[in-house]
């Protein structure tokens, strides 16, 4: 990002991540999410070379290999409720960490846009 | 979906595909940056680009003299997890492409006149990483929240941890770490009994024997920043994620969605639009077998 807007983004991403983890989205957000995230799994199962990959690096990394029809039931099984849980439970800014590069300002400008738990000098590098 | 597990461990996995004339076929070791100690830091990487070097049969420009012949496109990737290597063909050519295949993992030379070319081309590789703000803002980030683990190093490795390995050295660790209870070979398209026979007979060849498992590794919050001369900051924000077991990584795909990794929502519209600043956002997903974290990327 530019960095004269540098503050402005960061805010507009503080904000949204702690509405997200306080209120969960709403019904037509997880609606959206849920239909983009089956469409898009049923496209990527689209060819031979994506079959082959999916059912390999599955029944390596996971132990087994999910059909489609089990992975859109998985979806669509996902409440908004769930989704709240989740958020509440994942945003959480005390443990969240943060990477920059470029013509950067020092850890701290970060750690204070970004409400981040003050980090110890340990974990903390310029 | 057929699974045949061999006695040795390996697994092949065959899913028939109709009305196709492609095969693809890949091997999934799991072996990547994640199982390698400190001082062996890159040698996933290496070894795959050395599968690709020749072999006791084939030098590396019959390789890829061969896999053009069939019209194959064969490459392969490294992660932290895990290693690809894969190739895709008509299916009349499948046959050659499997043993073409079967060699590269099973008969690769090592030479060291080899490993010394190779080994100045992944320097390369690094150097254009370190040109890349966005990979570089990812590796510093996986090195602060992962201290002194394999995960917070790089799959390309260091020039200090390279420069030590010889073509005898990666052979030896390609015999601990490829290992056939950590292999999957996966077939998809079109292909028939003869290729599903040649394969089991190439796989059962493999020595079995325990593979070196990854030590678990624990996030630790962080905080990183690195001057560079560009234009545009690169900032990530990480969160403790969800292992790819977990069964809310369905949930949490829906998350990344709603935050931004699709159309219109969430801090796309807020901060990219309504800002007037180029942001992108990437959320959480599920990232590593034992847990990832959720990054946000504006590039």
């Amino acid at each position: 990002m530019n960095r004269d807007q540098e503050g402005q983004a960061l805010a507009a991403i503080r904000d949204t991540a702690a509405r997200l983890a306080q209120e969960g989205p709403t019904q037509e957000e997880a609606d959206r999410a849920r239909e983009q995230a089956c469409a898009g799994a049923a496209m990527s199962l689209e060819t031979v070379q994506a079959r082959m990959n999916h059912q390999g690096s599955s029944l390596l990394l996971q132990g087994r290999v999910r059909s489609l029809s089990e992975i859109l039931s998985a979806y669509r099984q996902v409440t908004r409720e769930q989704l709240r849980d989740l958020a509440g439970a994942m945003l959480q800014f005390d443990k969240a960490s943060l990477s920059a590069v470029g013509r950067v300002s020092p850890p701290e400008f970060y750690v204070q846009q970004l409400g981040l738990k003050d980090i110890s000098g340990k974990n903390r590098a310029h | 979906m057929d699974l045949i597990t061999l006695p040795n461990g390996a697994r092949l996995l065959l899913n028939p595909v109709p009305d196709t004339r492609i095969a693809s076929l890949g091997f999934f070791w799991g072996a990547g940056s994640r199982h390698e100690k400190a001082a062996e830091n890159g040698a996933a990487h290496f070894l795959e680009h050395m599968s690709f070097k020749g072999t006791r049969r084939r030098d590396a420009a019959c390789l890829a003299r061969e896999a053009d012949a069939i019209g194959g496109q064969l490459n392969a990737y490294t992660s932290k997890d895990h290693t690809c290597y894969y190739i895709r063909c008509l299916d009349q050519h499948l046959g050659r492409a499997a043993d073409l295949l079967c060699d590269m993992m099973l008969c690769s030379r090592f030479a060291q006149e080899d490993v010394e070319v190779e080994r100045g081309v992944i320097l390369e590789e690094i150097d254009m990483y370190e040109d890349t703000p966005e990979e570089l803002c990812a590796e510093r980030l996986d090195r602060a929240v992962y201290p002194g683990s394999s995960l917070g190093r790089p799959v390309l490795g260091r020039q200090s941890t390279l420069e030590g390995m010889t073509g005898a050295w990666l052979k030896e660790w390609q015999r601990e770490h490829y290992r056939p209870e950590v292999l999957v070979v996966s077939l998809a398209g079109s292909f028939g009994q003869g290729e599903v026979d040649f394969l089991t007979q190439a796989l059962s060849a493999l020595e079995p024997g325990p593979a070196p498992k990854a030590k678990p590794a624990v996030y630790t919050p962080a905080a990183v920043t690195r001057k560079k001369a560009i234009e545009q900051n690169h900032i990530i924000w990480a969160f403790p994620g969800l292992s790819y077991l977990d069964e809310r990584r369905y949930a949490l795909i829906l998350l990344n969605s709603i935050l931004g990794a699709g159309p219109p929502p969430g801090c796309f519209r807020r901060s990219g639009r309504s800002g007037g600043c180029a942001t992108t956002f990437t959320p959480p997903c599920p990232t590593t077998r034992t847990r990832g974290f959720g990054r946000s990327t504006p590039p």
